[in-house]
């Protein structure tokens, strides 16, 4: 099974076929087939949209050209390009076989002169290049809309792929291409080249339309081209221009200014073609009429056409295709000017200047379509493509300068500024809410310690008021608790027991000097105990405690003198 | 009273409304690739569209990115007058005046506590000075506790004198025991005298 195109490939050739192409479906399923088989393999063939100039009616249309090689041998190959018509595969038999509108792929054979290459006419291809077959013209005999739209088996047989197939087969056959042209024993005549000053040059000028072989010219008609005739008086075909010349070396004719497009209504005049020979393609402005009979079907068909701000009258033919074909098919649009010089903004610029990669497209797909290589056309697009960017340009910053102006931007400060406000005016109350939630918790702290102390110290005042009832009962005990008391004689203790054993004897020494004078009746006055019946008794207690006295006296006298050292008071 | 306040905290985390808007740059407001109806104007026509500021104005105002960005703000503005109305004025404040009556409670409550504490602080001084001050315990207590014996000396006197009839004859046995217990009696006195004595002129010590 033959591999998948490349989905940007595909994406490309739906889009070229939908604003024109009449039928469509059979014209993308046809072209799909072709490029799966021969696709940068095989016949390497390629495809790309160019305009294709009638050689019977002088008409142009943007058509899709396939074109590649067919080997004949390891040195020799035919290149091919097959131009599909806009109502392609059906045929309008009210048409010339010619015209582009008539459905038979246009196939030519196109060598390349600058490898020495040149057109051998033979059975099946003409002088122009044009190459003719016994399956081309059934096909024309047999294909017509009425009859075969839906006969599948008859479009089977007639397609992109097998014409292919019988082309190679022709060319296998009798090879339309030689190293030498035919008859001419030297490197063939330098075509001749219109320069702005109506001189000519010898660098090909044939920028529209299948590319015809050299003419050739009788031998005496080679001075006639050297020195420089203008075409219009020489009539020979254009020479074909060299494949895949650099697009930066624009003919010098073309480097004057192409008119604008509000100055539509003037387009390039160029002479008509003149009558001998029809075949030559003329570089003509296609009439506004001849897109017609393509743009009503394909409205019918399908979609709306293009906006009808841009009247196809008004514009030169060329612009109209290649502006729907900038429209439809952006990737085609090739920035002649970096994108450095569009300092406003990038981001437009890559969508504008560049093809935007879709997310399936690849790089080497861009490479296959090898999509403008039209130098009229080109250099037109140039011009076009300059001013509008230039627009496009003034545009930008206009966007950029009422974007400056407008509220959305200038009121956004102030939009911002209360946001941060807000930010900030909640995060501060937030912030003093959760501090004072904070400190609410401390004091609720605070207040269960303090109401525990202040129970703690009615405790204590009661036990107190207790401890005084207790200690106003009790004259000689001190009570400390409920359950713990002191003597009050232990509340004054001498220093040591030397003093406490003076303390003793002392007041044992005024006891017995009271109860003397107890006896004698010298103590607070009281009775005289002694009388005529109690002397004996008295004397002999007095004497007991006069003695018990000597003895306390010399005791306090030792302790007091010889011990502790005590003055006498 | 604290349940609903302890719910609002962290809350300031949670609303994120500090994200600024960003201004509406070319880039984004993605104003190209022109629209087919204007794309495909003649030169001419895109040059007066250049000129016409209204006409520019109406293009930017009528793109998507535009009008996202208004709504943007619009979201933003609205977000901010919810916080402002709700979560500040509705929620916040609210819950800040609650929190501050408590405080100002608990301000009353300690108030409230002190005064009973100073309260029960003069009582207790009160209490221990009337109780356990030195001068009433030595001089005072102590002072009574001298003159109780000094008077239990005299009831001794007292007691044997009226025991003694009128021929004035002693019985020997009641006699040495008031001597005895006099002496006892006035030996227990003049010590404590004594060491009040000495307690005055600080020449013992003790506990206190």
């Amino acid at each position: 099974m033959p591999p998948q195109l490349p989905t940007q490939v595909a994406n490309w050739l739906y889009n070229v076929l939908q604003p024109q192409y009449v039928h469509k479906e059979w014209a993308y399923k046809h072209i799909y087939q072709l490029l799966q088989v021969h696709l940068k393999q095989n016949f390497n063939f390629k495809i790309r949209t160019n305009v294709y100039t009638s050689t019977d009616s002088g008409h142009s249309a943007l058509l899709i050209n396939l074109y590649g090689s067919i080997p004949i041998n390891s040195e020799l190959e035919v290149p091919i390009e097959i131009w599909v018509p806009l109502n392609y595969p059906f045929i309008d038999p009210r048409l010339s076989p010619s015209q582009i509108n008539n459905g038979i792929p246009l196939v030519y054979i196109v060598p390349d002169h600058s490898k020495s290459l040149y057109l051998k006419p033979g059975n099946h291809v003409d002088s122009q290049g044009r190459f003719y077959h016994p399956y081309l013209a059934n096909w024309q005999r047999d294909v017509t809309f009425d009859q075969s739209q839906y006969n599948q088996e008859l479009l089977d047989q007639y397609n992109l792929l097998g014409l292919l197939n019988i082309i190679h087969q022709a060319i296998l056959a009798d090879p339309p291409i030689s190293i030498r042209p035919i008859g001419i024993d030297g490197p063939p005549p330098v075509p001749a080249k219109i320069n702005l000053n109506g001189s000519q040059t010898s660098l090909p000028s044939q920028a529209t339309g299948p590319i015809p072989p050299p003419p050739t010219p009788p031998a005496a008609a080679l001075p006639q081209q050297v020195t420089g005739l203008p075409p219009q008086s020489t009539g020979p075909p254009l020479p074909a221009k060299p494949p895949k010349e650099p697009m930066q070396s624009i003919p010098l004719k073309y480097q004057a200014p192409l008119p604008l497009p509000d100055q539509g209504a003037t387009p390039i005049q160029t002479p008509p073609p003149p009558p001998p020979p029809p075949q030559v393609p003329t570089p003509i402005q296609a009439p506004a009429q001849f897109i017609q009979p393509h743009q009503q079907p394909y409205q019918q068909y399908s979609q709306p056409a293009a906006p009808t701000a841009i009247s196809p009258q008004a514009i030169p033919i060329r612009q109209i295709t290649h502006q729907q074909f900038e429209r439809h098919h952006p990737i085609q649009y090739s920035s002649p000017l970096p994108a450095q010089q569009y300092p406003v903004q990038s981001g437009y610029y890559s969508n504008v200047s560049s093809p935007t990669p879709t997310p399936q497209s690849t790089s080497n797909s861009i490479s296959v379509l090898d999509l403008i290589d039209d130098d009229q056309q080109q250099d037109g697009n140039v011009v076009q493509s300059s001013l509008h960017r230039q627009l496009l340009e003034q545009l930008s910053s206009k966007f950029n300068a009422c974007l400056d102006q407008d509220p959305i931007n200038t009121e956004l400060a102030s939009v911002n500024l209360n946001i941060e406000k807000v930010d900030a005016l909640y995060n501060q109350l937030n912030h003093h809410f959760q501090q004072a939630n904070g400190n609410s918790n401390n004091l609720d702290e605070h207040l269960n310690y303090l109401t525990q102390q202040l129970t703690v110290l009615s405790s204590l005042n009661q036990e107190l008021s207790s401890l005084e009832a207790l200690n106003t009962q009790h004259t000689d005990k001190v009570w400390l608790s409920q359950n713990n008391s002191i003597d009050l004689d232990d509340l004054i203790i001498p220093d040591s027991p030397l003093v406490k054993q003076l303390y003793d004897t002392v007041a044992e020494i005024k006891s017995i000097k009271d109860t003397i004078n107890l006896i004698s009746g010298n103590f607070h006055q009281g009775p005289e105990f002694i009388n005529n019946n109690s002397t004996d008794l008295c004397v002999k207690t007095v004497r007991n405690l006069g003695r018990e006295l000597f003895w306390l006296e010399l005791t306090k006298h030792e302790i007091a003198t010889n011990i502790m050292g005590l003055s006498h008071h | 009273m604290s349940t609903p306040i302890n719910n609002i905290q962290g809350q300031g985390t949670s609303l994120n409304i500090k994200q600024l808007i960003d201004k509406l740059t070319i880039e984004q407001l993605q104003p190209f690739p022109l629209p087919k109806y204007i794309d495909s104007l003649p030169n001419a026509n895109i040059q007066e569209f250049i000129q016409n500021e209204e006409l520019i104005k109406g293009y930017i105002k009528d793109l998507e990115s535009y009008k996202l960005q208004q709504q943007k703000i619009v979201d933003r503005s609205s977000k901010l007058q919810s916080i402002l109305k709700d979560d500040i004025l509705g929620e916040l404040l609210t819950k800040y005046l609650e929190i501050i009556q408590k405080i100002k409670s608990q301000l009353k409550s300690i108030h409230q506590i002190y005064q009973e504490f100073l309260n029960l602080e003069t009582y207790q001084y009160q209490l221990l000075s009337s109780n356990f001050n030195q001068d009433y315990l030595i001089k005072t207590k102590f002072g009574k506790l001298i003159e109780k014996n000094n008077n239990d000396s005299i009831q001794l006197i007292k007691e044997y004198t009226s025991k003694i009839d009128e021929s004035g004859k002693l019985d020997e046995t009641e006699f040495n025991e008031l001597i005895t217990n006099f002496k006892r009696s006035r030996q227990l006195y003049h010590l404590r005298r004594e060491k009040l004595h000495r307690f005055n002129e600080e020449r013992v010590s003790g506990f206190i």
